[in-house]
């Protein structure tokens, strides 16, 4: 058409001109054209936005070849903002259920390229119904286009996995591969909830020929594995065939891969069970990565490297089998292949090797012409390899990093490392001199018995007129100077020749190196001068001289162009003059106050040792030391606002930075709060039977699973203490397979950190604040990212519509594993999940004979019947209440309908005193009584010892808990809420502490005062203060409230939770509804909002067992117990809200079962007619949960 | 996403095809990662292995003739299946053209476009099978 044009700008302008012309044509075919010249100019960088209308004019052409043009184009052009977008919603659907199958596909592909949120919402019930399309050729690519859809709109993976499912046994090859290509997908992101498709998989993976799919199963299982560690087992053999027998290089290297990846070989240290099976698979693994690194075929020998880099993490042993192998690949001609070596050897290095290995590496970087000399034992390397400057830069920083990993744990002769360090110097074109600068002046400073060594060596550098001559250079390493002239001044004492050392400091051409290196050079002129006047047998005249001789070298250095070069000169210059030359008698005192100037040794400093520092008091780091402009006229108009903002601003940032205290117990929050979100997950469907007809997991409870999980992945963060490194710690790689070969000479190396004086006392825990946050950080986006695609209540996302929800309490159903399912499943009928549900049928969890063998409580007995045990104890709040009332069951009591809040008073609750507050000394804060005299006390105080406190944080010395009332407002005040807040201050030190007032920060409200009188050391105060909160608007709930707490050292906040909505026993005459009403209104509920969690308590923390626990969940969410049966109790509350009958009340089932060891397992479902209710009360029993976990030891 | 794109670029560093498989992507960026990546492609040695790592993705290319074939994916794929799907692409597109040369691609553009489509849809292999994606490709050209 035009391809053989010249690409001239101008030609193009013309062009597009033309085109501009020819779009708006009525004629299609010229219209189609012109779309096509566009799309063309588009590949090759030029903008075809403007165009987009008349993309779609062509999409909607009624002739198949026009429309594909259209088509094309919009896939290549549309971006996700593109405004026309919303005008296809209609061509694209019509063109979907178009009768030629040609044009639905056309409609497919633009589909999957284009889809935007909005287009998913619309059009995915269209394509959920084409996955059943006739011709296997639309079911594909539908599927296909769904993987896009998911990613755009998440809600849609819900609606379409059924069939997805189903779609596994589709009997066209093709359509099966699609989907195992999506659930691969998917699965990477959020493994965990096609566990359950395992089985399919499997026998897909067994029965399958079809390479292309079989790679992509083994890499969908290789993410699967990790969380179910018996699917390993039957997986092993499978693969090791494969691996045996597969030709297919592509699908060997996946099985090696997932292998390696999947968890399927057990740490070496572990050992285990499979020791024997895991060995053989380790062998058999890097036999064949060793065939792959033979084979000339460099992309063979790139991945076999790659692939063996991530069986070094598991199998050391295994890998270093082949060091020579490997060693021989660092030779290797291609750049990447040298760097994948480089990363194996990185980590296949001990003590024994590590010489060899960087005498290795050191060969590559270089010159292989050396300068006449140097006494240097590297001999020329082996071939000519063509590195260029940032290889050569990434090879010396690993042979940095591999002899300084773990603070020199490998290194076992410091004098070697120094000349290694030295001679990296001398490579050319690179600029590590800042690296080696920094690396020289740890070890000096780390190991004392090296330094005499390090200072010669240093001189001979300083000296060095070659080295000095490359400052010019683009790339040098003349920033080392640095370092050098650093510790020849600071080990002054080390210094054998300090005459020359002190030439060498104001020699010509130093004028050269950068400014740094020049100041350097002169504050440790000074360093120098001083140790060595002060020394003894210095004859008057070669004082005389050589200070002379230096003052007039520094009149260079006084002029030079860098101001701190300048200073310095200056100041060394003065310094030195004042030295009386001519007087001996006036000179020792002179020289001796100098002396006094660099005396004391420096030891190396914690990075986070600024933190520690200690604020002193009175000094506010956030003030101004200055008033600061007035700002621009423009900006104060909003001043008012403004200030608002920043106040909040401020309080938030603060807390955020130094919120010491809370950090454990948030972070322990945030961790539950993301396995609450996972466990909301709808798709976490039990396990069919599998194809042997057994069900593959029938011996573990699913759900205890991810708690499980949890407990790891926190102790990595939680633990990480930057003192522990005062011994090398054991690398696992260490153990056992080299033991490290006796040291020719024993150094000391000082591997600690400084830390201010007083930071010893804190708790360890408190080091892992600084890194925590970030960490959770990581970990939260990550949990984001998983949980996205199947979240089930962000409040953002449209209302889902009625079939959705179902669906999802469904799920929700039969994930308790209830035997009850079928009969749930009969009611939904026409779910397509139904058929699956039934399948579990069967299961039966350990936890159930033990209740059934629980003596029968003797209290009300309502009514009394026998009970089929097997249908009984494990019942979702539909089956307890609201679908079968029919089934027979135990009410062992249902106490009286009663307005009170906490139904089992008599529990013994201790009060979670201290929890999460690291710097306590729980016993002696205990111990000593509260303090009950209470200034702002407005009504006398009852129960204060049955409160469940929650830790809010606090200062140093000061901790706080908060607990709150709901009262009804005794000033017949309607327009608000009254609620007494309760706070206790825990003064945790020893020293008294002076009265003080602190501020209550409602929002939008004024501070209020609270006063607090003197506390002695280790005693608690407690106080309550009214807070008035304006009533919503009727119907509305109140939203939960952040209070601050301003006044200690660091704002604290207090948290109001959504259950304030909950009504006061004397606000509503409302009694809570007799088990019977309860199960009326459950059913009869329009739009019920669901949302459950699980959670372990340890037998400590389980109180006096699954009463207590039941008592204390209902007291911390306010609500009224209403039946329990067996170890399961329904939950209810009223919200204030409750004058209309549907929006005003809560529902919850609390269901305890035996765990492991003692342990509880605690699952609480929640039920409402509001979501953000719902999510709310959660939410407060995810926090319950993280305080009693750790309340009670 | 298995391939999030796919490039041609002829030896002389001539863009020939390009092919998203997102729109994520604004067209500056496109542009600079075509840039970025032919360039190095280009200047790697024929001795040298295919697979590089550029920013978060992986690039996986091959030379056929005077073209590059290059194609972009995610970090933990299989690097030897995308270039099974090079290599299948290659094959088709010699199978529709018979005995395909650069010229044809330049030409036909838009047929190399609609090759691609048939074998990857949002950058996941859909059709293995050269056979059937050349049926589907006569039964498109008969249609229109």
């Amino acid at each position: 058409m035009r391809a053989n044009k010249k690409t001239e700008e101008k030609y193009i302008a013309v062009c597009l001109d033309e085109i501009r012309n020819e779009v708006r044509k009525n004629d299609p075919d010229i219209k189609a054209q012109a779309v096509r010249k566009l799309v063309y100019l588009h590949m090759h960088g030029y903008d075809m936005a403007w165009a987009s209308f008349h993309v779609i004019e062509v999409m909607s052409s009624p002739k198949i070849h026009y429309k594909r043009i259209g088509y094309q184009a919009a896939a290549v052009s549309f971006k996700q903002d593109t405004d026309v977008l919303m005008l296809c919603t209609n061509l694209i659907k019509k063109d979907l259920s178009s009768n030629n199958y040609n044009e639905t596909a056309l409609a497919l592909h633009g589909l999957g390229m284009i889809v935007t949120p909005d287009l998913g919402r619309d059009l995915v019930t269209d394509l959920i119904a084409m996955m059943n399309h006739s011709r296997p050729y639309i079911r594909k690519r539908v599927i296909l286009v769904l993987y896009r859809v998911f990613l755009k709109y998440p809600e849609a993976l819900r609606l379409a996995f059924p069939r997805l499912k189903d779609k596994l046994e589709d009997p066209d090859p093709a359509v099966v591969s699609a989907v195992v290509n999506v659930i691969c997908e998917l699965a990477r992101r959020n493994p965990k909830s096609y566990l359950p498709l395992a089985p399919q998989l499997y026998g897909l993976l067994t029965n399958s020929t079809n390479n292309w799919m079989l790679i992509k199963i083994i890499k969908l299982f290789a993410s699967l594995t990790p969380l179910e560690p018996r699917l390993t087992k039957k997986l092993v053999p499978q693969i090791t065939n494969l691996i045996q027998s597969t030709s297919a290089m592509s699908l060997l290297y996946e099985c090696i891969h997932t292998v390696i990846v999947g968890g399927m070989i057990s740490l070496e240290q572990v050992g285990g069970e499979n020791e024997a099976q895991d060995e053989a698979l380790a062998k058999l693994c890097t036999s064949k990565l060793k065939i792959f690194i033979g084979e000339p075929d460099q992309n063979l020998k790139y991945l076999g490297l790659y692939a063996l880099s991530k069986l070094l993490a598991v199998r050391p042993k295994a890998v270093v089998e082949h060091r020579d192998t490997i060693l021989s690949c660092l030779d290797d001609a291609d750049v990447s292949i040298r760097m994948r070596a480089l990363d194996i050897v990185t980590g296949m290095v001990t003590p024994g090797n590590l010489v060899q290995i960087t005498r290795k590496l050191m060969t590559q970087v270089l010159p292989s012409t050396r300068p006449p000399g140097v006494s240097s034992s590297y001999p020329p390397p082996s071939s000519t390899l063509v590195m260029d400057s940032n290889d050569r830069t990434q090879v010396i920083e690993r042979i940095i990093g591999i002899c300084s990993g773990d603070t020199y744990a490998n290194v076992t002769n410091f004098e070697w490392y120094i000349t290694v360090l030295v001679d990296l110097v001398r490579a050319k074109g690179v600029d590590v001199g800042g690296l080696l600068a920094s690396q020289l002046v740890d070890v000096a400073v780390r190991v004392s018995e090296v330094r005499e060594f390090a200072v010669q060596a240093m001189i001979k550098l300083l000296s060095d007129r070659d080295l000095l001559a490359t400052s010019s250079w683009d790339k040098n390493n003349t920033s080392v100077l640095w370092a050098a002239a650093w510790i020849v001044g600071e080990y002054s004492a080390n210094v054998a020749e300090p005459i020359v050392a002190l030439d060498c400091f104001v020699a010509k051409g130093t004028e050269a190196l950068p400014p740094g290196v020049q100041a350097s050079y002169l504050h440790n002129l000074l360093k120098l001068y001083v140790a060595w006047a002060a020394s003894d047998g210095l004859s008057a005249s070669q004082l005389v001289d050589v200070t002379t001789r230096t003052l007039s070298d520094l009149e260079r250095f006084k002029t030079s162009a860098d101001l701190e070069v300048q200073e310095r000169a200056c100041e060394v210059f003065e310094i030195l003059s004042l030295v009386p030359l001519d007087d001996p008698i006036a000179r020792a005192p002179v020289l001796g106050a100098m002396a006094g100037l660099f005396a004391g040794e420096l030891n190396p400093v914690g990075s986070k040792a600024q933190k520690r520092v200690a604020v002193p008091e009175g000094l506010d780091l956030d003030a101004w030391i200055c008033e600061p402009e007035p700002e621009l006229v423009v900006e104060v108009e909003s001043a008012g606002e403004r200030d608002d903002a920043h106040f909040w601003d401020d309080g938030r940032a603060s807390a955020n930075n130094r919120s010491v205290p809370v950090d454990p117990v948030e972070a322990e929050r945030r961790r539950r709060e993301r396995a609450e979100h996972r466990k909301h997950d709808p798709f976490y469907i039990p396990p069919p039977s599998g194809a042997n007809g057994r069900p593959v997991y029938d011996d573990i409870d699913v759900n205890e699973i991810p708690i499980v999980q949890l407990d790891f992945d926190i102790s990595p963060t939680a633990n990480a203490k930057p003192k522990k490194s005062k011994r090398p710690s054991q690398k696992p790689r260490d153990g056992g397979i080299f033991e490290p070969p006796p040291p020719v000479k024993t150094y000391k190396i000082n591997r600690g950190a400084e830390m201010p004086i007083g930071a010893e006392g804190v708790d360890p825990h408190h080091d892992s604040d600084d890194d925590a946050p970030d960490a959770h950080m990581d970990e939260i986006t990550k949990a984001v990212m998983s949980v996205d695609l199947t979240q089930d209540h962000d409040p953002v996302k449209p209302p889902s519509p009625p079939s959705l929800q179902t669906y999802t309490s469904e799920l929700l159903v039969t994930r308790k594993k209830k035997p009850k399912t079928a009969k749930i499943s009969e009611e939904g009928d026409g779910s397509p999940a139904a058929p699956k549900v039934k399948k579990k049928k069967t299961k039966v969890t350990d936890a159930e004979p033990a209740l059934i063998e629980k003596p029968k409580k003797t209290k009300k007995k309502k009514s009394v019947s026998t009970t089929p045990h097997a249908h009984s104890p494990n019942k979702g709040l539909l089956a307890v209440r609201g679908l079968d009332t029919n089934t027979p069951y135990e009410r062992l009591s249902s106490p009286a309908p009663s307005p009170a809040f906490t139904p089992a008073p008599d529990q013994d609750r201790q009060p979670l005193l201290d929890l999460g507050a690291p710097d306590a000394e729980p016993a002696e804060a205990r111990q000593p009584p509260l303090d009950f005299e209470a200034p702002n006390a407005v009504v006398p105080d009852s129960d204060e010892e049955g409160r469940s406190w929650v830790n809010a944080g606090g200062d140093d010395n000061l901790s706080v808990h908060s607990d709150w009332d709901l009262r009804e407002s005794s000033s017949g005040d309607d327009d608000s809420i009254t609620v007494f807040l309760i706070l206790k201050f825990t003064n945790i030190s020893e020293q008294p502490r002076n009265p003080s007032t602190l501020f209550i920060n409602p929002p939008a409200t004024e501070p209020q005062p609270v006063a607090l009188p003197a506390i002695p050391g280790t005693f608690a105060h407690v106080c309550r203060t009214l807070l008035r909160i304006p009533k919503p608007p009727a119907g509305n709930l109140l939203e939960p409230m952040e209070l601050t707490l301003s006044g200690l050292d660091y704002p604290v906040s207090l948290f109001l939770p959504v259950t304030l909505n909950f009504a006061g026993p004397t606000q509503l005459a409302r009694p809570s509804p007799t088990p019977d009403e309860f199960a009326t209104r459950l059913r009869n509920a329009k739009d019920m909002h669901t949302s459950s969690t699980q959670f372990h308590l340890t037998a400590a923390s389980g109180g006096a067992g699954p009463a207590d626990i039941v008592a204390r969940i209902a007291a911390r969410l306010r609500m009224a117990v209403v039946e329990t049966i067996e170890s399961a109790a329904t939950l209810w509350a009223w919200t204030s809200a409750a004058d209309q009958d549907d929006g005003g009340w809560c529902a919850a089932l609390v269901r305890v079962t035996k765990g492991a060891r003692g342990s509880w397992v605690v699952k609480v479902e929640v039920r409402a007619c509001n979501r953000a209710l719902v999510d709310g009360v959660v939410n407060e029993v995810g926090d319950w949960s993280v305080g009693a976990a750790q309340g009670p030891h | 996403m298995t391939v999030k794109f796919m490039l041609l670029v002829s030896r002389q560093g001539k863009i020939r095809l390009t092919k998203w498989f997102t729109s994520d992507w604004t067209v500056k960026e496109k542009a600079k990662t075509v840039k970025d990546v032919s360039q190095t492609v280009l200047s790697r040695k024929t001795k040298m292995c295919n697979v590089l790592e550029y920013k978060d993705f992986k690039v996986v290319y091959r030379r056929y003739a005077s073209l590059f074939f290059i194609a972009g994916t995610d970090l933990d794929d299989n690097e030897l299946l995308t270039l099974e799907i090079i290599h299948r692409y290659v094959e088709v597109l010699d199978k529709w053209f018979l005995n395909v040369c650069e010229l044809d691609i330049i030409f036909n553009y838009q047929q190399a476009y609609m090759i691609i489509d048939e074998l990857l849809i949002g950058g996941e292999l859909q059709e293995s099978s050269k056979r059937s994606v050349i049926n589907t490709l006569k039964r498109m050209e008969e249609v229109s």
